[in-house]
Parts: structure tokens; sequence; C-alpha cells
């Protein structure tokens, strides 16, 4: 009886150590890292498949925007050739995915910016409908990324910080994972200066 | 001494470093009004529609009033709401939350995932902007019902809202002032023609059988049970203000 006693002690006493070692948090937190990026890029996706429409209907109403459609239209023709998967996420490819989204931003804002000098447009239901699609996506791009920034922080104190990261240092062997630059994003993504 | 004062001085610091956040209240009912900006009874028949919504189509919505906003956006405090309340049975997602911040004049609708099919972000933006006229006249408790009466007819549901308290129908203001002008009009013309008649008109009640949404009140009392298990919310809805 004192045996089996001893015995079931020494089990739960296993089971609370491998539990709190990391053994299943960091694998479960690399997995919550990928889905969050997922997310994040599916979110950049719909953003994208917006672009064309809003490029047809402002060309019909704008006429001398050819120049800052293009650049909308350029700018996500070489933001979708930039897409990784969670596990290809280096630092550089980090920046470079953050680049090319930021372009899009920068030529989206350029554009939204210019449609002021067109009542019509403004006034055309289909346009208000995708603007109001592309603010909703902006919202849902930063909710996908502050989620995205969380689960990353979570998954690099867990190889970090002790007792986990003992578990990562001697059989995992996994690296801490990039995190989004802000400051970097919003310098390329700032609106541009309005001139009189 | 010392050493508890100094500590204080540095929380202090502290927080002037980080600022305060608006804070997420607990989820006490289906409506959680901090700013008094519903009346009671209003708050009630729009709770108990609510429950019975709930009830009937498993669809979860909840309207959470807040006096001001603190260091954040209606955006950004929305989603922490939701993330905190987990609005919404987890893998159906058809949840919203109607938030509103009282003296900042701004409301957001926020969509779960479940409800996004439908309840699209311009969807919400044209019921934001027909509830706006009714908070602007300080209609508040017909403006949040009628938010959430359309939000859930766009949503393939109904609510019953207990018609003694609050009224959710559309235009209800322009129409009804419309039709009262008319039958005054109309009244002070018939007592021109007919001076010694006037008064049976006098003593006719307007009260009209509004179309929409009918049926008596729910019994269920809002609270108790009511809880959050799902929370797959992505950031869909439309922001506004009045």
């Amino acid at each position: 009886m004192k045996k089996y006693m001893i015995n079931l002690f020494l089990v739960a006493l296993t089971a609370s150590l491998l539990s709190s070692c990391g053994m299943q948090s960091i694998p479960t937190a690399a997995n919550d890292v990928e889905a969050k990026w997922a997310e994040v890029q599916n979110q950049y996706k719909r953003r994208s498949d917006l672009i064309p429409n809003l490029v047809e209907v402002v060309k019909g109403y704008a006429k001398h925007e050819e120049e800052t459609l293009t650049k909308v239209v350029e700018a996500r023709a070489s933001a979708t050739k930039v897409t990784f998967n969670a596990n290809q996420l280096t630092e550089e490819n980090m920046k470079a995915f953050q680049k090319a989204q930021a372009q899009v931003s920068s030529a989206l804002s350029r554009l939204m910016v210019s449609v002021e000098k067109y009542p019509d447009l403004k006034a055309n239901e289909n346009f208000k409908e995708l603007q109001n699609q592309l603010e909703g996506t902006e919202n849902r791009i930063t909710v996908a990324r502050n989620r995205y920034i969380e689960s990353i922080q979570e998954f690099n104190n867990l190889i970090s910080v002790p007792p986990t990261s003992w578990y990562n240092g001697m059989f995992l062997h996994l690296t801490k994972k990039p995190q989004f630059q802000v400051e970097n994003l919003e310098e390329v993504q700032k609106a541009p200066a309005v001139k009189f | 001494m010392n050493i508890a004062k100094s500590f204080l001085i540095l929380w202090g610091l502290l927080f002037s470093i980080i600022g305060f956040t608006t804070e997420v209240p607990t989820l006490s009912g289906p409506v959680v009004d901090q700013a008094r900006f519903l009346s009671e009874n209003g708050a009630r028949a729009i709770a108990n529609g609510l429950t019975d919504l709930n009830s009937k189509s498993g669809i979860q919505f909840q309207v959470l009033v807040i006096n001001k906003l603190e260091n954040d956006t209606i955006e950004g405090y929305s989603i922490k709401v939701v993330d905190e309340w987990k609005l919404g049975k987890k893998g159906d997602d058809r949840a919203a939350l109607f938030v509103i911040s009282s003296l900042d004049h701004k409301m957001r609708i926020e969509v779960g995932r479940g409800l996004e099919g439908s309840l699209t972000d311009f969807k919400t933006k044209k019921i934001l902007d027909q509830v706006k006229p009714l908070f602007k006249s300080g209609e508040n408790d017909n403006g949040v019902a009628l938010g959430l009466a359309l939000m859930a007819k766009t949503a393939g549901a109904e609510i019953n809202f207990d018609k003694r308290y609050v009224s959710a129908r559309h235009e209800r203001h322009v129409s009804s002032n419309l039709i009262i002008l008319i039958l005054f009009i109309l009244i002070i013309f018939l007592q021109y023609i007919f001076p010694s008649s006037g008064g049976g008109f006098r003593s006719g009640g307007f009260g009209g059988g509004y179309g929409g949404f009918g049926g008596g009140g729910s019994s269920s009392d809002g609270g108790g049970s009511w809880s959050g298990g799902g929370g797959g919310f992505a950031g869909g809805g439309s922001s506004g203000d009045w």
C-alpha cells in the first residue's frame, strides 16, 4: 500500500515536472505562432484582393490619377510575391514581408488622399463600400498583427526564460522568432504631406 | 516609511509612463451600462430581448456603454473587451458587441467570425448611420434597440423588445412626427369646418399599431447564466460617432 502511494507520488511529480519543463508548452506556443501568422497573411491577402476592385472604381472617375493607381497596382503585385510560412520566418524574410506590405499601405493611403479631389467618386455607393471594407481590413490587420506579436512574445519567452529554456536547449534547439518592427513600418507608411 | 514612499513614487512614475488604459468591466449581463446611458427600464427591456434572442437563435449580442476611453481607440478597446469576455460559443462565434463611449460620442459594432458573412463591415456601418440621429436627439434606449434589431435582422434573426419601454422601429422619429403633424392639421381643418363636432376628434388616441417588431416582452431575466465561451473575433465591424 505504501509502495503504491510512493509510485503515485512519483508519477504525479514527473507529470508536473514535464508539464512545466516545456515539453508541452513550447510546441503549443510554436503552433500558436503558426496560426497567428497564417491569420496575418490571410488579412493582408484580404486587403490585396480588394485592390483590383478599388482600382477599377477609381479609374472610372479619377482620370488624372493614373500614376497613383499604377503605384498601387505595382506595390500589390510585388507584395503578393513576398509570402512566407511561419517556419520560413527569419529576420530577413520578416523585413522583406513588412517592407512589401508597407509599400502597399503607403500607395493606398496616397490614393485615398488623392481621391478627396473627386466628389462624384466619393459619393459613389460602390466606392463607399470598398472604402469601408478597406478600413475594416486595416483594422483586421492591426488585430491580427497584435495577436501575432503576443504569440511571438510568448514563444520567445518560453525558449529563452528558464526553466522551459533548459528543455529547449537540450532537445529542441529552437531559436527566437523575429518580431514585427512597428517603428520601422510606420516610417514607410507615413501619409504623404499635403502640399498647397 | 521611506521605502513605502519611494515605492509609491515609483508606482506613480510607472503609471505615468505606460498610461492608464480603459478598463474592461466584468460581464454581468447582456447590457453593461457604466455610464447610465440607458434608462433603467430601457436597459432591462433590451437585456430581456437579448437573452431571448440568445436562447432562441444562439446568437449572442452584447451591449457595453462606458463613460470615456482612456488612451484607447474605440477599435482597440472593443477588441480588448471581446478578447476578455469571449462572447459567443466556441467554433460557432455568432456574436457581436455594440460598444458605446458616452462622453466621446463614439460607438462601434464588433462582429464575431460566425456573423462576418452576413453582418459585413459595410452593413454595420449603415446600421450605425441609422442609430446616429437617435443618439443625437437623446433617444438612447431606442437608438440601442434599433441598432440591435437591425443587427439581428441582418443576421437572419429577430429580437422582440418589450414595446412598452423601447421601440426599435425604423425611422420612427420622422414618420411619427409627420403623422402627428398631418393629424393636427386635419383636426384644425375639421374643427374649422365643423366647429361643433371637434371634441370627438380630440379624444381619439393615436395609439397606432406600429408594424415590424411585434410580440410581447419575454419574461426571462437578463443575467445569471449570461457568459461567453467563444471569443472568435478578428476585428470585423465598423465604428461611428454622433
